[in-house]
């Protein structure tokens, strides 16, 4: 059902080194799943390509607020190219939903060092989408 | 930007985050020492983590719930395939997405075949979700329209809620126009039985708002049906 599950799942000869790695992987299996779940049904959206209007947009039954999973995976690209470590952060923290602690651990980082990490890495993501989205209007 | 250039921001970033509010301008006009694209940039980060509040502290979790309620046979229910739900035996997994799995069973008294759509496990046991898939069965039984999707039976069972529909073969018309452009007689057609569905007196009355076209294509029948239930079928 998705590509990129498939790829990394059926991956053949993974060598699970240790817990780190486990989470790793999964952290960037669940951002691959993520990130083509939102484009397929942002693809959806737009009806292959026709204007679309849903008369049914009030049905979600989540209350969570939506991020653009699009738009935060670029960033977090950018990121990555800059601070490979923050983007690591960021992907076992969100994507795998670790708690700064076992992020810590995991990475064999201090959890001040995550939590400080984090902060950063929020404030420089946050301020990406938004400003995206804004010079878009 | 240069990884440099980052190191420098990443450090009077942190050592700004440590001081107090007020604190902050005075350290940066001193740290930056007239470098403004420095002090500029340190700034609009700060003002982006006073901004940002709760953003990304939470995994995305019903996102990934509907990723995992549309990997086919894996949304909690075991393989249901086989079983009996009341009168109906289910026969295959015809189609799944974010609210639901359809399955074509069979009705054993009526000898015929239906589809059974299922909530998600992790629905069911949501009190708001289980209201809003009865009160759509609710809703489209109360319609007779030829050009509209008959529900037979609602029912749980082991804690999961399903409704029993007519089977219908064919593809939804969003499959169909995402597969091909539709030649303008075809769209005319799809668009006056929809058109015919949506003013049926009984449509009206009931949630008019609420549906979206998402009808089948079966031998040139048409049918509406509430976006819930919008499953390729066969």
């Amino acid at each position: 059902m998705n590509e990129a599950y498939l790829r990394l799942v059926r991956q053949q000869g993974v060598d699970w080194k240790n817990r780190a790695h486990f989470f790793a992987i999964s952290a960037q299996i669940m951002r691959h799943l993520l990130v083509d779940h939102a484009r397929s049904h942002n693809y959806a959206k737009r009806g292959g390509g026709a204007i679309q209007i849903s008369l049914n947009e009030g049905l979600a039954v989540s209350k969570e607020k939506s991020i653009d999973l699009l738009a935060l995976d670029e960033a977090l690209s950018r990121l990555e190219k800059m601070d490979e470590r923050k983007n690591r952060i960021v992907e076992l923290r969100y994507f795998a939903g670790l708690s700064s602690e076992e992020t810590a651990e995991v990475l064999g980082i201090s959890e001040i060092t995550v939590k400080r990490e984090w902060l950063k890495a929020k404030a420089w993501l946050f301020r990406e989408i938004t400003s995206e989205s804004e010079s878009e209007v | 930007m240069k990884p440099s250039r980052w190191q420098q921001i990443d450090e009077l970033l942190d050592r700004a985050i440590e001081l107090r509010v007020e604190e902050r301008q005075e350290f940066l006009d001193s740290a930056c020492e007239g470098d403004d694209d420095l002090k500029r940039e340190v700034e609009s980060l700060l003002k982006a983590l006073d901004k940002s509040g709760t953003f990304i502290d939470k995994p995305p979790a019903s996102k990934i719930g509907e990723i995992f309620s549309e990997m086919p046979g894996s949304s909690g229910h075991g393989s249901i395939i086989g079983n009996k739900l009341g009168n109906y035996q289910v026969v295959s997994l015809i189609g799944s997405g974010g609210m639901g799995e359809v399955y074509l069973a069979k009705d054993l008294i009526l000898d015929r075949n239906v589809a059974i759509k299922m909530l998600p496990q992790h629905l069911s046991a949501n009190p708001e979700a289980l209201f809003r898939f009865e009160r759509e069965a609710k809703a489209v039984a109360a319609l007779s329209h030829q050009n509209i999707l008959s529900i037979h039976n609602f029912g749980s069972q082991d804690g999961l809620a399903y409704a029993v529909m007519e089977f219908l073969e064919g593809e939804t018309l969003r499959s169909r126009i995402s597969r091909a452009p539709l030649a303008w007689r075809e769209s005319l057609k799809i668009g006056a039985a929809v058109a015919d569905g949506l003013s049926s007196r009984s449509f009206e009355r009931h949630h008019s708002s609420r549906y979206q076209t998402g009808e089948y294509f079966s031998d040139l029948r048409r049918k509406l049906e509430d976006s819930r239930f919008r499953y390729c079928q066969g």
